[in-house]
């Protein structure tokens, strides 16, 4: 009887451990998920034709690691979702019509200079030949990482394992500026950034539980944006 | 069983060939030419164009490897003389009312008449860099700088300027069509439009074209 009930109450601590665990484990999944924000510097209805023609460039100077055709990635799938008749003209054809403009080194930072570029006659003729109406171009894009906690691992004649919690924080901030090729003008600039925490236990083997996809939701969210706001709908 | 020997013949071959320190070259090949003409107002004056012997075999062997302290011997040969006096050429032709290749410096005296001045290029400086995974994503960063000569028909230097590019790029697995530096031949194209928009703008280049009777507007 005595080991009945003794028994009985390593079962309720049992239990208590395994709930406590438990309830840890939501306490760290409830923050693990990915919060998107964004913010738009564009004024409203600038934009009021959804079958508009993009060209989306990258920054090779500031970010090289980024190139054009892993913008296209990261954006141009979630701008055709929201407007599947928006045309997306791939860069390496805009950059080859309108060469020596649009290289690395030459590429207008400034309104003043993209007026001039876009200004010159044989640039335009090139321009309205691909009906390129808007360009995007990258001009932020970071990502950042903290990792926290601990993981030991060690190893014996019996065997190994580790034992440890780690989590990290991590940040993505990216921003892109709209230039009208008609107008000649800076339409505004859209930027969107994300915060997760990734958390990773380690009982005998560390098994990443989450991992903040920070870069992917921030390319959904601009892509998203930019096509309501090139067809109007923003 | 054949197979099993054939892969230990290999094993042992590779083994034998990375404890010897062999090392591996490979010559590249580079095409910056574009698919297009220049987007560029063309110059109505006639220029001859110079590259000396040694800038024409121009190559730079660099070891791939993340780290200075770091050795792979694999070495690649970039054929920069050749990639950077093709595009030039194309480029040349595009924008000027004519173009003609000189043996030297100075034109000779059948050539004085044709041309209103001579261009040189020389490479100054080339740097091929894989950035590493530890730093940032995987890719290769080149970087090319040139001087310019342009000279008058007697051999008078008119002005002498630096152009400088850059190009980046990701390796990416190709099957058909690959490039063999994209990096390279993207900063050899990013040169030659720092050349095409800032040459022509440089006070002495102004002064010599306006020299060349050119009609108002026509700068570029």
């Amino acid at each position: 009887m005595a080991f009945k009930k003794k028994y009985a109450g390593g079962e309720s601590s049992m239990k208590t451990i395994i709930i406590l665990t438990a309830g840890l484990f939501l306490l760290w999944l409830l923050p693990a998920c990915t919060k998107v924000q964004g913010y738009a510097n564009v004024p409203p209805s600038s934009v009021t034709n959804p079958e508009v023609s993009v060209v989306l460039l990258s920054d090779p100077l500031g970010i090289p690691d980024f190139d054009d055709e892993d913008l296209a990635k990261c954006i141009s799938s979630s701008m055709l979702e929201v407007n599947p008749v928006l045309r997306v003209v791939p860069a390496s054809q805009f950059k080859e019509s309108v060469y020596p403009y649009f290289m690395p080194s030459t590429t207008p930072r400034t309104l003043d200079n993209f007026k001039v570029v876009i200004g010159n006659e044989e640039v335009r003729r090139r321009v309205a030949a691909l009906g390129v109406r808007y360009l995007i171009i990258l001009i932020k894009k970071e990502t950042f990482t903290d990792w926290h906690g601990g993981i030991f691992c060690g190893g014996g004649p019996g065997g190994g394992g580790c034992l440890g919690f780690q989590w990290w924080d991590r940040n993505s901030d990216f921003g892109v500026a709209i230039w009208d090729l008609k107008d000649l003008s800076l339409v505004g600039t859209i930027k969107s950034k994300a915060a997760g925490t990734g958390i990773m236990p380690a009982f005998i083997l560390p098994i990443p539980l989450y991992v903040p996809r920070t870069e992917t939701a921030v390319c959904q969210d601009l892509g998203n944006r930019l096509a309501e706001l090139l067809s109007g709908r923003r | 069983m054949l197979s099993l020997r054939i892969s230990r013949r290999v094993l042992f071959a590779a083994l034998f060939l990375i404890v010897a320190g062999c090392s591996v070259e490979r010559n590249l090949k580079l095409d910056a030419r574009l698919s297009l003409s220049p987007a560029f107002q063309p110059i109505p004056v006639r220029v001859g164009v110079f590259y000396s012997p040694e800038f024409l075999a121009a190559t730079k062997k660099i070891e791939l490897k993340c780290r200075p302290n770091e050795r792979t011997d694999i070495f690649f040969i970039f054929p920069l003389g050749q990639a950077s006096s093709e595009l030039f050429d194309q480029i040349a032709a595009s924008i000027f009312a004519s173009v003609r290749r000189l043996s030297g410096r100075v034109p000779s005296a059948d050539e004085k008449g044709t041309v209103d001045g001579v261009l040189e290029l020389r490479i100054v400086a080339f740097e091929w860099k894989p950035q590493c995974p530890q730093e940032k994503s995987y890719h290769i960063l080149s970087r090319i700088s040139y001087t310019v000569n342009l000279f008058d028909p007697d051999g008078r230097l008119i002005t002498s300027a630096g152009i400088s590019g850059v190009g980046s790029e990701k390796p990416k697995p190709c099957f058909s069509g690959c490039k063999d530096s994209y990096a390279t031949e993207r900063a050899i194209r990013d040169a030659m439009a720092d050349f095409m928009l800032r040459f022509f703008e440089r006070p002495e280049v102004k002064e010599w074209l306006s020299k060349r009777n050119m009609p108002e507007g026509s700068l570029p």
